[in-house]
């Protein structure tokens, strides 16, 4: 009986083997640990907002608000580095979220006014239960590939779900103006809860057949095909990170007031899309620029929604027939956008730098969350759209047009000093402008069109919008930075990291979803322990800011969704293990 | 005519002196007095470092071939002495400051002394090379770069520190190698934690015959890493030139989930190195590589000091637990020999900055690897202490000490790396194609 409890080593992990070294196979698990605690009480003046109310009560001051357990299983297995394949699995269980019920504002909640899951006190939707919740568990990887020569040129070859993603971009604001926008989805879900989270960590994989042949020493060819579509996965309504109490697909709805009648805007879901993306890739290393040269075309569809509010045939909704839902709100993906990108990576003064320039054609651009697509009422036409009603253009019901986002970084270290035994740091700019209109033009959530005109009739009807609520501006500037200083073997086989990250949009609201707002971003300082290389520790403030407008009473406007995530504070520790 | 000879004579000499070129006259040693490489070819005075004969150049009988795994020829021996805490005084003028420190600190730490045996051997074609590439190799930018030089040992008789180290960077080596190889962290506990276990390509372009190389690149290092199990998946690439003054290295990571490839500029210098958790520096990997630039290098001249050679039984044989002790490798596993090694000494230039205020490099005779080194901080204590492990690749034949360990004498952990062990190899291979040596090829040969 000793004897067999003696073996105590974790029989899980396996890196096998098979007849020499021809065949072989590893399976490596990561299992990781959150516990967060709100450290502010929720706001009354966001939570009054029947539209924000959910999230910003979910939890209160000192409440848990995750308690997660992460599981990640991967699986490889190769034969002679030529064929392979490989799984990855990622399991979840949020005891935060065990019999946790939707709570909003107590005067909205006594005067009977519903949350976007129905009725106060009711409980999330079984999608945000799954997802948040769990137990809940999917494939993330799960691909075939092979590696050969094709004459003199080597090639590989990966089929199934995975990710792909090109250029040189960093964190999340470079994943968003970069050239490999929308080229693989990200769960929001763990960004939003972790600040700073490398982009690596929230890719999505899709199924796809891509290659890539390296066709001389200096240029490779890549070229990638979708066989499937996916949008990004949000942080959903009524959890402790969930911006609004619409969106996306947890809720059933939104309660609204147009005039002296209530409402209850129903949630019509998503459209998908069911277009196949692709793109190419030429990458040139030539000795005389001493440097990456990348040059990138990719056709694809919209991975982040515009929700917009269309009219609901019947008018039944969850909340009939109590409250009516003459008009629904769906998320819309537009179809059809040609990118054409230039990267160009090259060390300088022991710093690796980069720079990224995006074009895009023809893409949907930044519409008003819960926008109009039809006039609520028929003399509304002409004021809300002046150049005709908005047309079902690929898929979606925005504005289309041509942008330009321009990405740059650099990374590096600090050498070890009296401070630190060495400390990392990275920061990258973004930077978006809209080139022109194309379509649709009075869907632009930006200055000077749509709703974000200041007309007489467009103020006299409550709708007017400007810069503080949103609209988008001319340019946009971003920036995100890190610094982790490490110190090695402060104890015995520890080396501690103090990791911070900060991200800011600073000037003007971008042309295009999620491309930033002025004054909002996240911030999370933490410390970290590296236990013999196996177990690591962290315990990490988090925290977001941006700008609101209020009446006093109750906040009645946003510039970003972002920004009602300001009093989010929290602390997280995570345990986290590879065996 | 007579008089205008011995006058060029002279000024050759002179511009020898200071552009370091070979003279007629030291030409002529080489081969003769001197090794083709530049080692003393006589026994010591007592003979208690043997005539060099040309080293071993077959694999023993026993080996099995390919297998990269190599026996010990000499595994019969018994050693002569030791040398510990005890008895060090004796044996003073044959240690190096290094050795002397770890004897004084720990009481039993322990140099098993065995028969010198001379066997580091070069194939035929790269010493006859050297006999001619020796006469117009040079330094340019300081030391900083080599020029006029390829396929042999540039400086068989060297004039200063910096060419001496140029020796060691490209000090002779198959022309592609595979490896596979463990990193650990020993803690001062004694815990031993592995670090890395990596899975590597190693290139000497500089040693090539017909290379399509950019002539300039003298290495190239490709490393896959499979464990630990968080490090899997992880790939890094390094491409060295002798032009550094103008280049300077070039470093590649490969990120695994962003199946993407970064430059990693700081994969050098005194970067901390988390393949043995922060134990030794970039630039300490096989005791020195990289660029120069920052240290003047002074060349001290020649001794006679035990070094671990001919430490087969250590670098292949030994399993984790055999040879990872508290504190230093468990001596009955390593292997010590009287050697000439040159010394160098390395001073931070002023204005540079490195956590090494001054370094001592000891260089084997034989095959110019860095077999020991003294690494002194800001306040010139002795900080780490170096040791490479001579285990000649008989069977190429190559010399190699690949395998190296870093003891920090403050703390008492250390941390070795590029260790085959009982579990590895180091094996000659076919050389990889031009084309698996671009950025994005190291990201193209990633799965996770």
């Amino acid at each position: 009986m000793a004897a067999i409890f003696a073996v105590s080593r974790p029989a899980a992990a396996f890196d096998t083997d098979f007849g020499g070294s021809d065949f072989k196979v590893r399976w490596d698990n990561t299992m990781r640990a959150n516990l967060g605690v709100r450290t502010t009480a929720p706001d009354p003046v966001i939570g009054a907002n029947p539209a924000f109310s959910a999230g910003e009560y979910s939890f209160g001051r000192g409440g848990i608000d995750t308690s997660r357990l992460d599981v990640l299983s991967e699986l490889d297995a190769q034969w002679q580095g030529q064929i392979g394949a490989r799984a990855s699995f990622a399991g979840w269980y949020d005891l935060a979220y065990q019999n946790h019920a939707v709570k909003i504002d107590p005067a909205l909640a006594a005067a009977g006014i519903p949350s976007g899951y129905g009725p106060n006190g009711s409980g999330l939707s079984d999608y945000a239960l799954n997802r948040y919740r769990g137990p809940g568990g999917e494939f993330l990887d799960a691909f075939g590939w092979a590696r050969f020569d094709l004459g003199s040129v080597p090639v590989t070859v990966k089929a199934g779900r995975h990710s792909i993603y090109w250029g040189e971009s960093l964190l999340l604001g470079g994943a968003i103006h970069g050239v490999a926008y929308s080229q693989v989805p990200l769960d929001l879900i763990k960004g939003f809860a972790n600040p700073g989270t490398e982009i690596k960590e929230l890719y999505r994989p899709l199924g796809q057949i891509s290659a890539n042949a390296q066709l001389t020493p200096e240029l490779s060819i890549s070229g990638q095909y979708f066989l499937e579509w996916q949008s990004y996965l949000y942080p959903e309504a009524g959890t402790f990170a969930g911006p609004a109490d619409f969106a996306f697909n947890g809720p059933y709805g939104q309660f609204a007031k147009l005039g002296p009648n209530s409402f209850y805007f129903k949630n019509g879901g998503a459209n998908e899309s069911r277009k196949h993306d692709w793109g190419t890739a030429l990458r040139y290393t030539p000795g005389f620029v001493d440097g990456t040269v990348g040059l990138y075309y990719r056709h694809y569809a919209d991975k982040l929604a515009a929700v917009l509010l269309v009219p609901n045939p019947g008018g039944q909704g969850p909340m009939s027939p109590t409250l009516n839902s003459p008009l629904q709100y769906q998320q819309f993906y537009g179809e059809g956008v040609d990118l054409a990108g230039l990267s160009y990576a090259r060390q300088i003064a022991g710093i690796s730098t980069a720079i990224e320039a995006a074009y895009r054609y023809n893409t949907p651009l930044q519409a008003q969350a819960l926008g109009l697509t039809t006039p609520p009422a028929a003399g509304l036409a002409p004021v809300l759209f002046p150049n005709g009603l908005p047309r079902l253009i690929g898929n979606s019901y925005q504005a289309r047009g041509d942008t330009l986002h321009l990405v740059a970084n650099a990374l590096g270290t600090l050498p070890p000093s009296m401070l630190w035994s060495i400390a990392t740091w990275n920061i990258e700019a973004t930077y978006s402008r809209l080139i022109t209109i194309r379509d649709n033009q009075d869907m632009f959530f930006g200055m000077g069109y749509g709703v974000c005109r200041s007309t007489p009739q467009l103020s006299g009807a409550g709708l007017a919008k400007n810069k503080n609520d949103g609209c988008a501006t001319e340019n946009q500037a971003g920036l995100g930075a890190s610094f982790t200083p490490t110190w090695y073997q402060v104890f015995s086989g520890v080396d501690l990291l103090m990791p911070l990250n900060g991200s800011l949009t600073y000037w003007g609201n971008s042309p295009v979803t999620l491309g930033g707002n002025a004054g909002s971003g996240t911030y999370s300082a933490g410390l970290g322990a590296d236990i013999r290389s196996t177990l690591r520790l962290d315990v990490k403030y988090i925290g977001f800011f941006g700008n609101t407008l209020d009446n006093g009473k109750m906040v009645t406007s946003s510039n970003g969704l972002l920004s009602l995530l300001k009093n989010r504070e929290s602390v997280v520790f995570t345990a986290k293990v590879t065996f | 005519m007579k008089r205008i000879t011995s006058v060029a004579a002279v000024l050759m000499l002179i511009s020898a002196g200071a552009s370091a070129k070979l003279t007629a006259d030291e030409s002529k040693k080489l081969g003769t007095s001197l090794t083709a490489v530049g080692a003393e070819k006589a026994a010591n005075a007592d003979g208690s470092i043997p005539e060099y004969t040309g080293g071993i150049t077959q694999a023993p009988a026993g080996y099995v071939a390919g297998s990269g795994s190599r026996i010990d020829p000499f595994a019969a021996e018994k050693p002569l002495f030791s040398v510990d805490g005890k008895n060090a005084a004796q044996h003073q003028e044959k240690l190096s400051e290094g050795t002397r420190a770890m004897l004084q600190k720990y009481p039993s730490y322990r140099l098993d002394v065995f028969p010198t045996h001379r066997s580091v051997a070069l194939p035929k074609a790269a010493l006859d090379r050297t006999a001619v590439v020796a006469r117009t190799a040079d330094t340019s930018d300081g030391g900083a770069s080599l020029v006029n030089a390829s396929a042999a040992i540039p400086f068989p008789i060297p004039h200063n520190g910096s060419e001496a180290m140029w020796n060691h960077l490209v000090h002779y080596q198959p022309a592609c190698t595979q490896l596979k190889f463990s990193a650990y962290f020993v803690e001062q506990g004694g815990r031993a934690n592995l670090t890395s276990s990596v899975e590597g390509w190693l290139q000497a372009p500089y040693w090539q015959e017909k290379s399509t190389a950019d002539s300039n690149v003298y290495l190239r290092l490709r490393l896959a890493y499979d464990g630990p199990p968080r490090r899997a998946g992880e790939a890094l690439m390094l491409i060295d030139p002798v032009d550094y003054a103008q280049k300077g290295r070039r470093a590649y990571q490969y990120l695994p989930g962003q199946r993407r490839v970064k430059l990693a500029p700081d994969l050098a210098y005194d970067t901390p190195n988390p393949a043995t958790a922060g134990a030794s520096t970039f630039d300490e990997v096989y005791l020195f590589n990289g660029a120069m630039d920052r240290f003047d290098f002074t060349l001290v001249g020649k001794k006679e000091i035990y070094v671990p050679y001919n430490a087969y039984k250590a670098v292949y044989q030994s399993t984790s637990d055999q040879l990872l002790k508290q504190n230093f490798l468990n001596p009955d596993q390593v292997r010590w020999e009287l050697h000439r090694v040159w010394v160098v000494e390395a001073k931070l230039k002023p204005g540079k900055r490195h956590i090494y205020g001054k370094r001592t490099f000891y260089l084997d005779e034989d095959s110019w690897v860095v077999l020991m080194s003294d690494e002194y901080d800001a306040r010139g204590q002795l900080f780490r202490v170096g040791t490479a492990l001579m285990a000649p690749e008989y069977d190429a034949p190559s010399p190699a000490a690949d395998t190296h360990i870093h003891y920090d004498l403050t703390s008492g952990a250390y941390g070795i790396n590029v260790w085959p062990g009982a579990k590895g190899w180091i094996r000659m291979t076919e050389c990889k194609s031009e084309s698996a040596w671009s950025p994005d090829a190291l990201a193209a040969a990633g799965v996770r």
